[in-house]
């Protein structure tokens, strides 16, 4: 079940990474991230999802992971 | 001429000695709040800090924002585009778009599905993943200071 979990991470992160990347490199003609966090954020109530998201992220990344190795 | 003007441009915003303080200040308290252990008062407090400042100033900003045809519109505009651009720019641009969501909902209920079960190790959530790596603090610290950036830049949209 780890094996099926960490390869669908994986295919999550590159399938993200690509995106990003070709959204960048195509000059505009796909959207990166920023251009959908851009659309998200055009209503208020998207605006504020985002945003929360965005709280929710850090206390993900920072309150509840990983130790300090000192 | 480009790059003369760049390089006036960026020497003008390091001139202000306040923006200089508050960068400085942005990064030793990064440096400092991941110098604390998870699931702690210290972290929690440090953590929730500049995530309520960004929501007040958030709540502050009363700008209008522009309706999406017309945000459309404009980016069209800005890629130069007056005229109708060609349909398979606009299939690209709406596949896009469609992927981009599908990719956040697959993000969204596979963490879901990983927080439902049990053990940790089995059952690797977003957290539990970045745990191995941000156990570093230089790691930790750049991941904290890409999350304000983050947030700024979120604040600025």
């Amino acid at each position: 079940m780890k094996a099926l979990f960490l390869t669908v991470w994986i295919v999550l992160g590159l399938a993200t990474v690509v995106a990003e990347v070709v959204g960048l490199l195509s000059g505009g003609r796909f959207p990166t991230l920023g251009d959908v966090m851009s659309f998200l954020m055009r209503s208020r109530v998207g605006r504020w999802f985002v945003l929360i998201g965005w709280v929710w992220l850090g206390w993900h990344l920072f309150v509840r992971s990983g130790v300090p190795g000192f | 001429m480009a790059e003369v003007r760049l390089l006036e441009a960026v020497q003008g915003r390091w001139r202000s000695p306040a923006r200089v303080a508050v960068v400085v200040f942005v990064l030793a308290y990064s440096w400092w709040v991941t110098t604390f252990r998870p699931f702690t008062w210290p972290i929690r407090i440090s953590t929730a800090i500049p995530g309520v400042f960004l929501l007040l100033l958030a709540a502050r900003d009363h700008r209008r924002r522009t309706a999406l045809r017309a945000w459309v519109a404009s980016w069209r505009l800005v890629q130069g585009r007056h005229e109708p651009s060609p349909l398979w720019r606009r299939v690209v641009w709406r596949g896009g778009t469609v992927y981009w969501s599908l990719l956040i909902v697959a993000i969204s209920v596979w963490e879901l599905l990983a927080r439902l079960h049990a053990p940790r190790s089995l059952y690797p959530t977003l957290s539990s993943l970045s745990g191995s790596v941000t156990r570093v603090h230089a790691i930790r610290f750049l991941a904290f200071v890409l999350w304000l950036l983050f947030g700024r830049d979120l604040l600025r949209r």
